[in-house]
């Protein structure tokens, strides 16, 4: 029981990650909750079904295909709606609801073009999965600890080390200085768009190779990114992936005393008391509440 | 006929719905998407006593009112710590919880089933069965709703609200127990959205969690920023424009599936467009902007 | 704050002045509530108030102004003075329904009086305007109105004539010498130091969060710590 538990509380944490580090480094240097994050997600699956379904081109081209255009997608967003409204001066919240009203699009979007039934982007029988330390795991899900960790630790060497990193946490620590220090902020911005863009949309993907897909599995996966994000800390990479590590233990070891189907509600009452008692969560920066 | 009569009771509950959180949103300036949760304990509530004990409206109704402020009060709490964004994300996890209550606790809700043959409210023996009877209840509650909302707007208490949203250090230094007005805010506003939940209760005499989702919370915000934040006239135009114009979908003959998603469509559009163009929507005081 | 300790007495104008960044403001919200102090204690007319809220130092009769000059600007003049009043039942949701009748007879009243401060300041005529057409001088004057009406007996002023034209320099000044005649007491914060000169009866030194001197204008020009900390 033990092992397999926390066999699948490691490759929710894997999926969780991958949403959230992308969620995360957007929400560091844009400074607002862009929650139109979960439609990219869900896009990402569906563009591959597109592709690797519907159109018949072979997985891995169908797959890297869906992951560039999550990229340009995120750009879009960036280009066409985030970057007009900033120079506008809209506060973070206006950010948000705009960000709302997309995902809210981009959800029904899906919909229509690809019915509300589950889709799937498998193409053999359902598999049992390897034994591995007394769980069953299957390669798919192999897959998305593999991919969460590699890219995670890429985002972070990235941060740490690159000039585009750099500069990244330039903007994400103190825009206004970043600036003056020379650092294009506006093509910093475009850059943590798209590369979390494509995370999610390779998250999406990943997952629904698991798990199948539905029109709905962007909502899902973007409230558990956020919680990652706050309950690991706002601004920290490894803050993100402590906080899916967290959130994905908390959640499946939680199914040993409740039912699973309480599963999204325990996820919520870990983020309000982070909210209430921690907002900047275990590793992140001191979230301002109004005050002189 | 019965078509027109149920779009203008959707559109009276939905003008209750507005007003409500134009109120706690527009007026206090805390934007919330907890808003459908508040509904949906009114609904609930008010249905479960009225199925299972056989209890009269006019007692489900302040049952419902009770229970919908009391949530409203804890969900005021985390605005007393956080700043508006991530106070946006606390209501989402609110009305998550909520959600999640009404759908897994099977044994209280029903679950995802909901609950049916929701008995129709009976005023001490005269029973409310007709849209025309349903209408006229519905508009009542809606005209004392909007007047409890206009009380408030004109006294100093609005004016307090309105101070929150724009500087509460300074409406602190001014004497305002700037943590009691925010709670009592969100208690008044949950409880006239448990009204609106009482009636659609009644008038569909089913209720289930999927009315009371994210989603409906995203579409009434939507009808206040539409309509306009902090205008009693904005919400009630927010609420005829966004309940009217997608039912126009209904006459080119499309598929209802499709309609929904239109709709939805329709709607999020709207919320982004207003965003850009007009935040302060068609005829509303408040811009989401802080100074 | 470093060992900082003073006394204000009854109906003085107290000046308080230093370089920027020792400690004024921080003492003025240490005051009001607005941050909580390690150790130490603010006593006002004999209660505590050290560690109560920002709004219960308020009631207690504590007005006082911000640097950056805090006003609700898409309010009316009239507005942002009505606000000020203290108690009011209108505020309260049960008695904006219970007792309606009331309510409008205190509005009405407390109308009348908002009228007569902003009158006092001079800006009876604008009290329809909304607060972000003024002047800033004028804004200053608003707020210094909104002090008034909140009828509490100290004022703390944070910069009152920063920023703001000779004209309402002298005007805003000729207020606050007045105001101890109205039975109030004032202290404020003032890089101005031939306004401080002109109005205070005590000066109060402060650098790095001590009090470094304190007597009468004239003493404190003189000091000789006193030069040494703006020349260091």
């Amino acid at each position: 029981m033990l092992p397999q538990l926390t066999a699948n509380a490691l490759i929710a944490a894997g999926a969780y990650c991958l949403v959230a580090v992308g969620f995360g480094l957007i929400f560091a240097t844009t400074r607002f909750f862009h929650f139109a994050h979960g439609a990219v997600y869900a896009w990402g699956a569906y563009l591959a079904f597109l592709f690797v379904k519907v159109l018949g081109l072979p997985l891995p081209v169908g797959v890297t295909m869906a992951v560039v255009l999550c990229g340009g997608l995120g750009a879009a967003f960036e280009l066409g709606l985030y970057r007009p409204l900033r120079a506008r001066g809209a506060s973070p919240l206006v950010l948000l609801l705009a960000s709302l009203g997309a995902y809210v699009v981009l959800q029904n979007l899906i919909s229509l073009f690809f019915g509300d039934q589950t889709q799937t982007l498998r193409s053999g029988v359902v598999r049992e999965g390897l034994p591995i330390l007394g769980a069953r795991v299957t390669p798919i899900q192999l897959v998305i600890i593999g991919a969460a960790v590699v890219l995670t630790a890429a985002v972070w060497l990235l941060l740490k080390r690159a000039r585009l990193g750099l500069e990244m946490r330039a903007v994400a620590n103190d825009p206004a200085l970043a600036l003056v220090a020379g650092v294009r902020s506006e093509r910093v911005i475009l850059a943590t768009f798209i590369l979390g863009s494509a995370l999610a949309g390779l998250a999406g993907i990943l997952v629904s190779l698991d798990v199948d897909m539905t029109p709905t599995m962007g909502m899902n996966a973007l409230m558990m990114g956020v919680v990652a994000v706050i309950v690991g800390g706002t601004g920290s990479v490894p803050g993100a992936a402590l906080g899916a590590l967290l959130l994905a233990f908390a959640q499946n070891f939680g199914v040993w005393y409740i039912s699973s189907k309480w599963q999204d509600a325990i996820a919520f009452v870990v983020l309000l008391a982070f909210l209430l008692f921690r907002p900047q969560g275990f590793l992140g920066r001191k979230v301002k509440k109004a005050g002189v | 006929m019965a078509y027109l009569l149920h779009i203008l009771i959707l559109i009276g509950i939905y003008v209750i719905l507005a007003e409500s959180l134009n109120l706690i949103a527009g007026y206090a300036g805390m934007l919330s998407i907890a808003h459908a949760a508040f509904y949906g304990v009114g609904a609930y509530v008010a249905a479960l006593l009225a199925l299972h004990y056989a209890v009269p409206p006019w007692l489900t109704v302040p049952a419902a009112v009770v229970a919908a402020a009391a949530v409203g009060a804890l969900v005021a709490w985390p605005a007393l710590r956080v700043r508006d964004d991530y106070f946006v994300v606390a209501t989402f996890a609110f009305q998550v919880i909520v959600f999640s209550v009404m759908n897994n606790w099977v044994g209280l809700t029903g679950g995802p089933l909901g609950l049916p043959g929701i008995p129709r409210p009976d005023f001490f023996g005269l029973t409310v069965t007709s849209h025309g009877g349903f209408l006229l209840l519905t508009w009542l509650c809606t005209a004392a709703v909007v007047f409890v909302c206009w009380r408030l707007a004109r006294a100093p208490f609005g004016r307090v609200l309105r101070a929150l949203r724009e500087d509460e250090v300074f409406a602190a230094a001014l004497g305002k127990n700037v943590a009691s007005f925010k709670v009592r805010v969100f208690a008044i506003g949950a409880a006239m959205a448990a009204v609106g939940g009482c009636l659609y209760a009644y008038y569909i005499t089913f209720i289930d969690p999927t009315s009371f989702t994210v989603m409906e919370s995203i579409f009434i915000i939507s009808i206040v920023i539409v309509g306009g934040a902090g205008s009693l006239r904005g919400a009630a135009l927010g609420a005829a424009v966004l309940v009217v114009l997608p039912e126009a979908l209904r006459f080119v003959g499309l598929p209802s599936s499709i309609a929904a998603n239109l709709r939805q469509i329709f709607y999020g559009l709207l919320l982004i467009l207003f965003m850009v163009f007009r935040p302060q929507g068609l005829i509303g005081e408040f811009s989401f902007r802080r100074r | 704050m470093d060992g900082f300790s003073a006394e204000v007495r009854e109906c003085e104008i107290v000046g308080l002045v230093g370089p920027n960044g020792a400690g004024k403001t921080t003492l003025f919200n240490v005051v009001t509530g607005f941050l909580h102090p390690d150790a130490g204690a603010v006593t006002y007319q004999g209660e505590a108030l050290t560690g109560k809220p920002p709004y219960r130092v308020a009631r207690r009769g504590v007005a006082r102004t911000f640097q950056e000059l805090r006003l609700i600007y898409r309010m009316t003049v009239l507005e942002n003075v009505l606000l000020a009043f203290p108690a009011q039942l209108g505020e309260s949701a049960a008695g904006a329904f219970a007792r309606w009748r009331e309510v409008s007879r205190r509005q009405r009243h407390n109308r009348e009086e908002a009228l007569a401060l902003l009158a006092y300041v001079g800006l009876a005529e604008k009290a329809g305007e909304l607060a972000d057409e003024l002047s800033y001088g004028q804004q200053k004057l608003v707020s210094l109105a909104c002090c008034l009406a909140m009828s509490g007996e100290l004022l703390l002023l944070d910069e009152p004539v920063a920023g703001v034209a000779p004209e309402m320099v002298e005007k805003i000044l000729g207020l606050i010498t007045d105001l101890p005649a109205r039975g109030k007491t004032v202290v404020f914060i003032e890089h101005n130091f031939a306004a401080v000169t002109e109005v205070c009866d005590r000066v109060i030194f402060m650098d790095e969060g001590r009090k470094v001197a304190e007597g009468t204008p004239a003493q404190i020009r003189d000091n000789a710590n006193v030069i040494e900390s703006y020349l260091a």
